[in-house]
């Protein structure tokens, strides 16, 4: 049985009240354009709405380049996902910090592209102690019949997750930070490290003290925009590698994300996605600024199914 | 301590006023009696004490971080570990750190590639004041005499560990220093600190308790036994094969102040 995605009420007015703060600003944009030479208005984006199941709508267009403005997004419905402090694994966050993400999902019938709207008042990479990257996931169940548990996945019934963080976009766009660029008047006595008054001293000489980089960890290298996660229950997720057939931009203005995660319609031991064929869908978000990371993170409670065109 | 998230000031300068005196003392003053209430301040190497109920390792959610059944040593698994920082948080020694560079929270690893061959850790076997034995401690109730661990912790019980409140149980043991304000020295290593300190200040009648202090420091093998008799302290590996012997006294030569021979003032450095 598919257990349709329950949204409860105070959601669905939430949602009409949004609409208002998006019809003030377009009256302001008709005010800017008054005296200049009129252009054509864009078309009028349908406000969000609760779905019970999320479509991936065919387009004409090659969506492998994960582009948040892409023209394919214009006019698609914005399906609203209710999310929740996660509620299983300690530690858990205190309260929902990012209660609803928006969705569109496209195929171009070989890629499925996912945007991924969510409010987050600040902006962060991680980099420094203490700091924590905004980061969200989309997690697809492997087998469908029966589906996983959607929180992680069970033994024997694996869940297959695409990762993204702010922070590992931030290394693939402009390289991963060195300890002299995080902090540039850190010194040290000995150690042949790359510190400013270190004369000779390289990167290098901090590699051979990286024993996450020594036993191949995932998290010590530069990243793309998104890492793939196969997990099997609670505590299991692990970095799947050498996959590099998906990808992820992300783009924070005004206190929201609008994040773009590419991944094929077909992968080999993974999550499959195709017309007419049933596949579901789940999302975790994480708030760097409020120091999520890990369990700290809301998710949805339930799987929603996924139609594709 | 409890949960507190450490941040770039915390370990900033960790050395930074660790000799500086926090009062003023007049001129002319002096110390007569211990515990000293106007002046003190000790030493205290504080690595990880690899935990009996580790909080980092309680505070993983994934899993990450694991207790060996050998030697008890608390390890953070460096292909595994994500960079949460739970166990940073949830650690109230703060021993376990966050690396920026390697995204990873990283340890004191007991040496345990030393370990593995029966050699104490580093921060052991380099202790200039030779104050510092590493060995394998057993139940109260299984306690073995010959044992020095044993011996120093539960016959002897002038070794305590620190912040037994936080209920850890950490695996450190601490001869309490003997000149402490009190007050504090009950806030860090409880209650039984007084008796504590009296049984060190008894320990030069106890032949065996001073033969032991004297193998600490003179091999870098770990023992797990001990024996003083006849004056000397022997220390013994698993097998039972001998791994160093001293005198309990060492002998007393004297000796002009100037070596004519080697040209050179005498030093009289133990
Ligand atoms: S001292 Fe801290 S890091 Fe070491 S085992 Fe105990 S809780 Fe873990
Ligand atoms: S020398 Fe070894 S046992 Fe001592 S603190 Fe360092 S890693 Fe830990």
């Amino acid at each position: 049985m598919i257990r349709p995605l329950f949204i409860p009420p105070g959601a669905r007015r939430a949602a009409a009240a949004r609409a208002l703060p998006v019809l003030a600003l377009c009256s302001l944009a008709a005010l800017g354009c008054s005296g200049k030479k009129r252009k054509a208005a864009p078309p009028a984006e349908p406000p969000p709405t609760a779905i019970d199941t999320l479509v991936v709508h065919k387009v004409a267009a090659d969506v492998s380049k994960p582009d948040p403005a892409a023209a394919y997004w214009q006019g698609l419905a914005e399906g609203e996902i209710v999310m929740t402090a996660q509620p299983m694994v300690a530690p858990r966050p205190d309260v929902a910090t990012t209660e609803k993400v928006f969705v569109k999902a496209v195929t171009d019938g070989k890629l499925a592209a996912f945007r991924i709207r969510w409010r987050d008042p600040e902006r962060s990479m991680a980099g420094r102690l203490g700091e924590f990257s905004d980061a969200l996931a989309l997690e697809f169940p492997v087998k469908t019949d029966p589906l996983p548990p959607v929180m992680m996945g069970a033994a024997g019934a694996p869940v297959h997750i695409f990762h993204w963080r702010a922070q590992y976009q931030r290394d693939h766009e402009e390289g991963k930070p060195t300890i002299a660029t995080l902090y540039p008047n850190a010194s040290i006595d000995m150690y042949p490290m790359e510190f400013k008054d270190q004369p000779g001293a390289h990167e290098a000489g901090r590699e051979q003290f990286s024993p996450g980089a020594a036993v191949g960890n995932p998290q010590s290298y530069a990243k793309g925009g998104v890492d793939e996660i196969i997990a099997e229950g609670y505590s299991t997720s692990s970095v799947q590698a050498g996959s590099e057939g998906h990808a992820a931009h992300g783009d924070w203005a005004n206190g929201e994300w609008t994040l773009v995660i590419v991944r094929p319609l077909a992968t080999e031991g993974g999550s499959n996605l195709a017309p007419g064929q049933r596949a579901f869908i789940a999302f975790a978000a994480w708030q760097g600024g409020k120091l999520e990371v890990g369990s700290r993170k809301c998710v949805t409670m339930a799987w929603l199914p996924v139609s594709v065109q | 301590m409890l949960h507190y998230a450490p941040v770039d000031e915390d370990w900033m300068y960790p050395n930074v006023g660790e000799d500086d005196c926090a009062g003023g003392v007049a001129g002319g003053s002096h110390i007569p009696t211990t515990p000293h209430e106007q002046a003190w301040m000790f030493y205290l190497p504080r690595t990880c004490a690899h935990c009996t109920y580790p909080a980092c390792l309680a505070a993983c959610p994934r899993k990450a971080i694991y207790k060996r059944e050998e030697d008890g040593i608390v390890l953070i698994d460096q292909s595994r570990c994500k960079g949460y920082g739970e166990c940073v948080r949830a650690c109230p020694y703060k021993k376990s750190m966050y690396n920026t560079y390697t995204r990873t929270s990283e340890k004191c690893i007991g040496c345990y590639p030393a370990v593995e061959q029966g050699i104490q850790p580093q921060c052991v076997v380099n202790c200039i004041g030779k104050i510092r034995v590493m060995g394998f401690i057993n139940p109260p109730a299984k306690a073995r005499a010959d044992n020095p661990i044993d011996f120093l912790v539960h016959k002897k019980q002038i070794a305590l560990p620190y912040y037994p409140q936080l209920g850890l149980e950490p695996n450190i043991y601490y001869i309490p220093p003997i000149h402490a304000d009190r007050e504090y020295l009950h806030q860090m290593f409880g209650p039984q600190v007084d008796g504590a300190i009296e049984r060190y200040r008894d320990l030069e009648r106890d032949p065996v308790a001073a033969g032991l202090l004297c193998l600490m420091g003179s091999t870098d093998r770990i023992m797990h036994r001990f024996k003083v008799e006849r004056g000397k302290a022997i220390g013994y590996d698993d097998k039972g094969a001998e791994l160093v012997q001293v005198p309990v006294t060492e002998p007393v030569i004297e000796r002009a102040a100037f070596d004519a021979k080697l040209g050179a003032i005498r030093n009289n450095t133990p």
